[in-house]
């Protein structure tokens, strides 16, 4: 089948470097074998995972390309309590309202994939009337459609059954493209697409386990690294069975950690373990905060993303200097927040800190500091408990219900100028100190940083004292603090159990896998290239136990929301 | 409370991981706004959006109100919807970065509200209003798909188009507005015959083809699985559910009274009282035409931005009072001006009430209807656009929660044309372009 | 009281008497200067700042306009008519009457009008300053040859010599004046141009070496592109970038100054200023065709102790420009704002007192004023000249 130039030029943009040749182990087969029949599904289902927001936009934006406009709104994939969205995605269902936003964005995508200006790059071939049903060029359209949305072929049913509903659209509507448009419509809101299902076969290593099989594979591996769906060289991997290879399993995964593509899903990486969901909700009080606004609001994420990504990537730094790196980046928005000068009028550009500017990597940004704060005021409680859990991967206990805060929210009280002091007064109360000695020593030494993060001396015309703790170590302000968490071996234990997760859909469960992995994390110098390399091809991450598989035959659906609706009110 | 920090509780607090399926609840507020307008009707009623234009703004400290939420004051100029204010929103400090182009006079604002540009040349739309975006949503199936009308009488007045430069004219006479809509060609909607829409059918069939394939899934999954596909599977039946009302033949429109004639002929003038009445024959046959199903969008256009209006004895209009008055800083408004502004603001209220006092249902068709009224101008002197005035009335059948005043703390005004957008079914996550471009629909306004 | 009831009042406070604290901007006396503390400048000698307020200052005092403001041209017809015509005309059913014939006079033949082509009216005098108080800078001290005889003004610190007859010519109009003995509409409608971003000023000063006294300052005043920074009540936030542009419509002056007990006062050279703010439409896109000519333009600017600077800029303005806005806002602005350009025009020629014309002898310009306020900021030159200023002293 021969693929029309921008699909072929699309996915060769996202084929793999020509470092990743591996040899076919199999007989040949790709994108030519799609309409051929396909291997039958023995695969047991192990794991539904829902796309994302950015990856289902990522995915239609590599299979259709960056014209293709994608709008709706995205039901959000709730995170569980302590845990990443990649976790949540795996228990996540679709309520009436995300399916129907899911539909209407799928018959907006159909709608502009065979617009006129676009259905000669997806449709190799002509029907024998353009106003007509012509089964045979339906299937030669949609069965590699089919084949890049699900991420694998379509099964010969599959196949037949877009085609019968491609022609059944086509002689109502008189228009063989309508046909079309109904049947790629149907698939982006099947469960096939929208839901990352991964499949186990038994793993001949070890007799009486299953292991993920090689279409799970190349899809586990696009969504992990590039945050998208797989393309053209892994499906086509996956199809010569060479993905459960370990060498060629190795020599895929290095080439796309090593490609620009990476940087993508580093940053979605990033953004689900240091719960970026959060800046959506961010909002200051204006009279407090005059200099805090939308524009503002929108640059704090993406400084944070150049700083990790241009310190991990483009500089390869070591992960525990993500804490003391005085390189930023600044715009024009963010100028102001730091009363620094920014050349350009528009864009991006670097920026690095000076030693009495106090700060250090990621906690001295505006975006930590303005996140782990309350509208009127900073709260070196958040900030601490922040630090803890997001960095450190350790839980701190939620505050008792029925605790008396006035002590600490009243920032006019001229006999209690600062948050030191105020803290100081609330921790008087033993319930409430246990879990402050935790949190607030570590938050206190940002104090020098207001609500939104901009540099303060005094509080209250009293000067803050920016002198903290933690497990036992004393230092001294943001820099202190920067210091102490590189230091610190729970933060590389942090990310790289948050990389396991990430990659698996669930917590790590197997404390010794996690001590290896930072071992080799270690070893590498802390680079996230190689531990994004090491958990991608460990075994033991596509290794599963079996789940219990549920054979009831009969199906009852819930009740009609629209009786429930009767009674909902 | 002893609490060890060392390296193994925090590995074991990061493998505290339990298997639970997150809930999400079956009934939404799309679903629920429609469950009770079937249970009273047994068909779905219709939804429908209009806009409500007024000139030259307001005096900002009279109008705004000062206390955000529910319980939102009424300053002197806002008085007048005080029998509506449980179902009118009022949004305040959203304001027009126009990145750079020139705030052209009485047009810039109004058209960057509709459009969520900004206007580089003098005339015409640069973009689709957002009236036809929602109109290409909920419009198709009735005989207009919007009607437009000047209460002033003038056929540029108008804010609504696909861009290009194009503006849809407007119907300045109501003569000519009632011969439209009830003389050739009206038929009587509870006499025609129905159509189930092709467009409706052909989702039908989609999901038909999505559950279709259920069993081939069903087979291969583990018990937490299951529960996901069975959610899923529970949300396609209740989208088919919806589809299916709609491809019924709906119930008789009950408050369909076709009107006994033509209204007598104004004659056309700038003169306040005449515009009033103008837009009092306009507003009731427009609210017949909705009741009738006859369109589901329509825009009203009271005055224009750069206002002839003008009173009795006087040929001095509302925009040149604006412009000459002097603003007394002591007073804080112009008198003169003012009068015109409290007119407008009983007639909006005016219109309000016409649309409350058609029955459907357990509802009005003001229920089932969202009203964007706004002006051009924050304060007419200046021409300042920052702080546009804004409000909703109507709850669009459940999708809009109303009774607030909404305060928008200097974000731009697209996020109110995105969120009645989003309420009303267009399928769009961000409006607007440069600095009005937006992704943050008003969470409070948004039923649910 | 709620965060929006406070914006608000703060919209109205707005609106309010500014008190002393708008005018405190006469020249500082030695003994007032030696009150301010003033911190070092920056180690590069490097400051930025962006203009928040730029308006024609006002003195409002009852001796000023003694007849009231200038007539609008509705009253300027019915004062040129009879008093029992105008009694006749003054009647509610005449209304449509004096409409017809007052709108009459803004239009001349061949499809002229009064605010397109003022030339060509001739119209009684107006309303001018009968007060010798003015705010303004002495433009004519150190011997300026082309200028032509004028009274001069004092000023409410008492400085004398002061030259700014396009206040004595439109001090009463009721744009300028306002009726409530605080302000007029000018200053209200130009201090929502400046927040709203519509027309924005910056000021780069090389070569500071002290705040106190300096003999030898670069200046460069230019118009940018950028938005301010501001906050929700419209105050200008320090700290902000902005980059100097130089391309049309924008202009960018570069003077030379020096500073004296903290004040600094620049050699007069012309200062040219795009005015972006206001007009609109094809006539004239932000500022394509109006420009602000400041002939031996100069300013006067005090640093104060809070990083900010206040003062004065001052020059000769063609005459024309002063009214440019309502020329080019054609019969309009007759007709709904109620301008007579002409009168204007005529009136700005007849007190015009400076660039004198070798060939006639007369003045094309006349003495003007502005206010100006400004507060720190990050001034980045046109590309090619030099780094970005440091708009305050560094921590």
């Amino acid at each position: 089948m021969k693929r029309s130039a921008k699909l072929a030029a699309a996915l060769a943009l996202l084929a793999l470097p020509a470092a990743m040749a591996f040899a076919p182990v199999g007989p040949a087969a790709g994108a030519d074998t799609a309409a051929a029949p396909a291997p039958a599904q023995a695969g047991q289902i192990v794991a539904m995972r829902r796309l994302t927001e950015a990856q289902y936009r990522n995915s239609i934006a590599d299979i259709f390309g960056p014209d293709i406009r994608v709008s709706g709104r995205f039901e959000p994939i709730v995170r569980p309590v302590h845990e990443m969205i990649a976790s949540g995605a795996r228990r996540a269902s679709i309520s009436p309202t995300g399916l129907e936003n899911f539909d209407a964005m799928a018959r907006v995508i159909a709608a502009q994939v065979f617009d006129a200006q676009h259905r000669a790059l997806f449709a190799p071939c002509a029907p024998a009337d353009a106003k007509t049903a012509d089964d045979r060029c339906a299937a030669q359209v949609l069965a590699p459609l089919g084949r890049y949305l699900f991420r694998r072929p379509l099964t010969l049913d599959e196949q037949a059954f877009y085609v019968r509903m491609a022609g059944a659209a086509a002689g109502k509507a008189g228009s063989f493209d309508k046909g079309l448009e109904l049947a790629l419509s149907a698939m982006l809101v099947s469960p096939n697409f929208l839901y990352v299902i991964e499949r186990a076969e038994p793993d001949p290593a070890n007799p009486g386990q299953l292991r993920l099989d090689n279409g799970t594979r190349a899809t586990r591996l696009a969504m992990m690294l590039w945050n998208s769906a797989p393309n053209e060289a892994l499906l086509k991997a996956a199809a010569e069975g060479r993905l459960t290879d370990q060498k060629q399993l190795e020599a895929a995964a290095a080439a796309m950690v090593s490609s620009p593509r990476f940087e993508q899903g580093l940053r979605a990486f990033f953004a689900d373990m240091l719960l970026f969901e959060k800046f959506d909700e961010l909002a200051k009080d204006p009279v407090v905060y005059p200099y805090f606004n939308q524009d503002v609001a929108q640059a704090l994420p993406e400084q944070t993303l150049r700083t990790i990504t241009d310190h991990l990537l483009t500089r390869n730094g070591d992960y525990r200097q993500l804490f003391t790196t005085s390189h930023t980046f600044m715009t024009r928005a963010l100028g102001p927040v730091y009363q620094v000068p920014v050349h350009r009028a528009k864009g991006w550009e670097p920026y690095e800190f000076g030693p009495r500017d106090d700060r250090a990597g990621l906690i001295g940004q505006a975006g930590f500091l303005s996140l782990y704060s309350h509208s009127g005021r900073s709260s070196p409680t958040l900030r601490g408990r922040a630090i803890r859990e997001v960095l450190m991967c350790q839980p701190v206990p939620n505050p008792p219900g029925n605790v008396n805060f006035t002590a600490v929210q009243d920032v006019h009280n001229k006999a209690m100028p600062t948050a030191r002091i105020r803290l100081t007064a609330h921790n008087t109360d033993p319930v409430c100190a246990g879990c402050h000695k935790i949190t607030d020593p570590v938050g206190l030494s940002l104090e020098r940083f207001d609500g939104i993060g901009a540099w303060r001396a005094s509080e209250n015309d009293a000067p803050i004292d920016a002198g903290g703790m933690m497990d036992g170590v004393k230092f001294e302000g943001g820099a202190g603090l920067g210091k102490a968490l590189s230091e610190s071996p729970d933060t590389p234990i942090c990310v790289a159990s948050r990389a396991l997760e990430y990659a698996v859909g669930k917590p790590p469960e197997d404390e010794a896998l996690v001590e290896r992995l930072v071992g080799d994390f270690a070893g590498s110098g802390y680079a996230i290239r190689a531990l994004f390399l090491k958990v991608a091809t460990m075994p033991e991450t596509w290794r599963v136990t079996a789940p219990v598989l549920d054979n009831a035959t009969h199906v009852s659906f819930a009740a009609p929301a629209t009786m429930a609706g009767r009674t909902g009110r | 409370m002893a609490y060890d920090l060392s390296r193994r509780t925090a590995l074991r607090g990061m493998l505290n991981g339990a298997g639970v399926v997150v809930g999400v609840p079956l009934l939404n507020a799309f679903l629920d706004g429609n469950g009770e307008a079937l249970a009273a009707t047994g068909a779905a009623v219709p939804v429908r959006f209009g806009t409500w234009f007024w000139g030259l703004g307001v005096n900002p400290n009279r109008w705004f109100p000062t206390k955000p939420g529910k319980d939102f004051d009424l300053p002197p100029e806002l008085e007048p919807i005080r029998p509506f204010k449980d179902k009118i929103n009022v949004f305040g400090n959203f304001n027009v970065p126009l990145d750079g182009a020139p705030n052209l006079p009485h047009t810039s604002g109004g058209v960057a509200v509709r459009t969520g540009i900004a206007l580089t040349a003098d005339r015409g739309l640069p973009g689709q209003s957002f009236d036809v975006t929602i109109g290409d949503q909920i419009g198709t199936r009735s005989r207009f798909r919007s009607l437009d009308v000047s209460a002033i009488g003038d056929a540029r007045n108008s804010l609504s188009g696909r861009g290009g430069g194009n503006l849809n004219p407007s119907e300045g006479s109501a003569v000519a507005l009632y011969q439209r809509i009830f003389g050739t060609g009206f038929q009587d909607p509870n006499s025609a015959s129905f159509t189930p829409d092709p467009v409706t059918m052909a989702r039908r069939s989609v999901l038909s083809g999505v559950a279709e394939q259920r069993q081939a899934l069903q087979a291969a999954v583990g018990a937490e699985d299951r529960q996901k596909l069975d959610q899923y599977y529970t949300s396609v039946r209740q989208l088919e559910n919806q589809l299916d009302v709609q491809l019924t033949r709906p119930e008789p429109l009950q408050a369909c009274a076709v009107p006994h004639g033509a209204p007598a002929e104004l004659t056309a003038s700038g003169e306040i009282e005449t515009v009033m009445k103008n837009h009092k024959l306009m507003t009731d046959l427009l609210v017949m035409a909705l009741a009738c199903d006859q369109t589901r969008v329509f825009n009203m256009m009271f005055n224009n931005g750069a206002s002839t209006l003008t009173r009795i004895g006087s040929t001095i209009t509302h925009h040149q009072l604006t412009h000459e008055e002097v603003l007394d800083n002591r007073l804080g408004y112009q008198p003169n001006a003012t009068y015109f502004l409290t007119r407008i603001m009983e007639a909006w209220t005016s219109f309000v009430a016409a649309l409350d006092a058609v029955k459907e249902g357990s509802r009005t068709l003001l229920d089932n209807t969202v009203v964007f009224a706004h002006s051009e101008t924050e304060f007419a002197k200046f021409h300042t656009i920052d702080n546009m005035p804004m409000m909703t009335a109507g709850s669009g059948g459940g999708r809009i929660a109303t009774g607030h005043y909404v305060d928008g703390i200097g974000t731009p005004v697209t996020r109110v044309g995105l969120t009645l957008q989003q309420a009303l079914g267009v399928p769009v996550d961000r409006w607007g372009s440069k600095s009005m471009e937006t992704s943050k629909p008003i969470a409070e306004i948004v039923a649910g | 009281m709620t965060d929006t009831l406070r914006r608000r009042f703060r919209r109205l406070a707005a609106l309010l008497p500014l008190g002393g604290a708008l005018f405190a901007i006469g020249p500082a006396t030695d003994a007032q200067q030696s009150a301010i503390r003033l911190p070092d400048p920056p180690a590069n000698g490097v400051m930025g700042f962006v203009i928040s307020e730029a308006i024609p200052p006002v003195v409002q005092e009852p001796t000023a306009c003694p007849q009231g403001t200038v007539l609008k041209m509705r009253d300027q017809f019915l004062a040129d008519q009879p008093a029992e015509e105008r009694a006749r005309l003054s009647k509610p059913e005449n209304e449509a009457e004096l409409v017809r014939k007052w709108q009459a006079t803004a239009f001349g033949p061949n499809g002229t009008n009064i605010c397109s082509q003022p030339d060509l009216f001739s119209r009684p005098a107006m309303r001018t300053v009968q007060s010798r108080m003015a705010w303004g800078l002495d433009l004519d001290k150190p011997g300026a040859d082309d200028t032509c005889e004028h009274a001069e003004f004092t000023s409410p610190h008492g400085e004398s010599g002061i030259d700014n007859q396009e206040y004595r010519v439109m001090g009463c109009t009721l744009e300028w004046r306002g009726t409530d003995g605080i302000k007029g509409d000018q200053a209200v409608g130009l201090r929502q141009f400046f927040a709203s971003g519509e027309w924005t000023q910056v000021l780069l000063l090389r070569g500071v070496d002290s705040l106190q006294h300096d003999e030898d300052v670069e200046v460069i005043y230019a118009n940018t592109p950028d938005r301010p920074v501001i906050d929700t009540t419209g105050r200008f936030l320090p700290g902000a970038s902005f980059t100097i542009s130089d391309k049309p419509p924008r202009e960018r002056n570069v003077l030379h100054g020096r500073i004296d007990n903290g004040v600094l006062t620049t050699t007069p050279a012309d200062i040219k200023l795009a005015q972006t703010w206001g007009q609109g439409g094809a006539r004239d896109i932000r500022g394509n065709r109006t420009r602000y000519d400041y002939r031996h333009g100069r300013l006067r600017l005090q640093f104060q102790s809070d990083g900010t600077l206040t003062g004065m800029l001052g020059g000769y303005k063609p005459v024309f420009d002063v009214i440019q806005s309502p020329g080019i806002g054609g019969v309009g602005s007759a007709l709904v704002a109620g301008i007579d350009c002409a009168q204007y025009l005529q009136t700005l020629r007849q007190y015009a007192d400076g660039v004198r014309d070798p060939k006639t002898g007369k003045c094309t310009a006349i003495s003007s004023a502005v206010q100006l306020a400004a507060v720190p900021a990050f001034v980045n030159d046109i590309p090619a000249a030099s780094a970005p200023a440091g708009g305050r002293a560094s921590r």
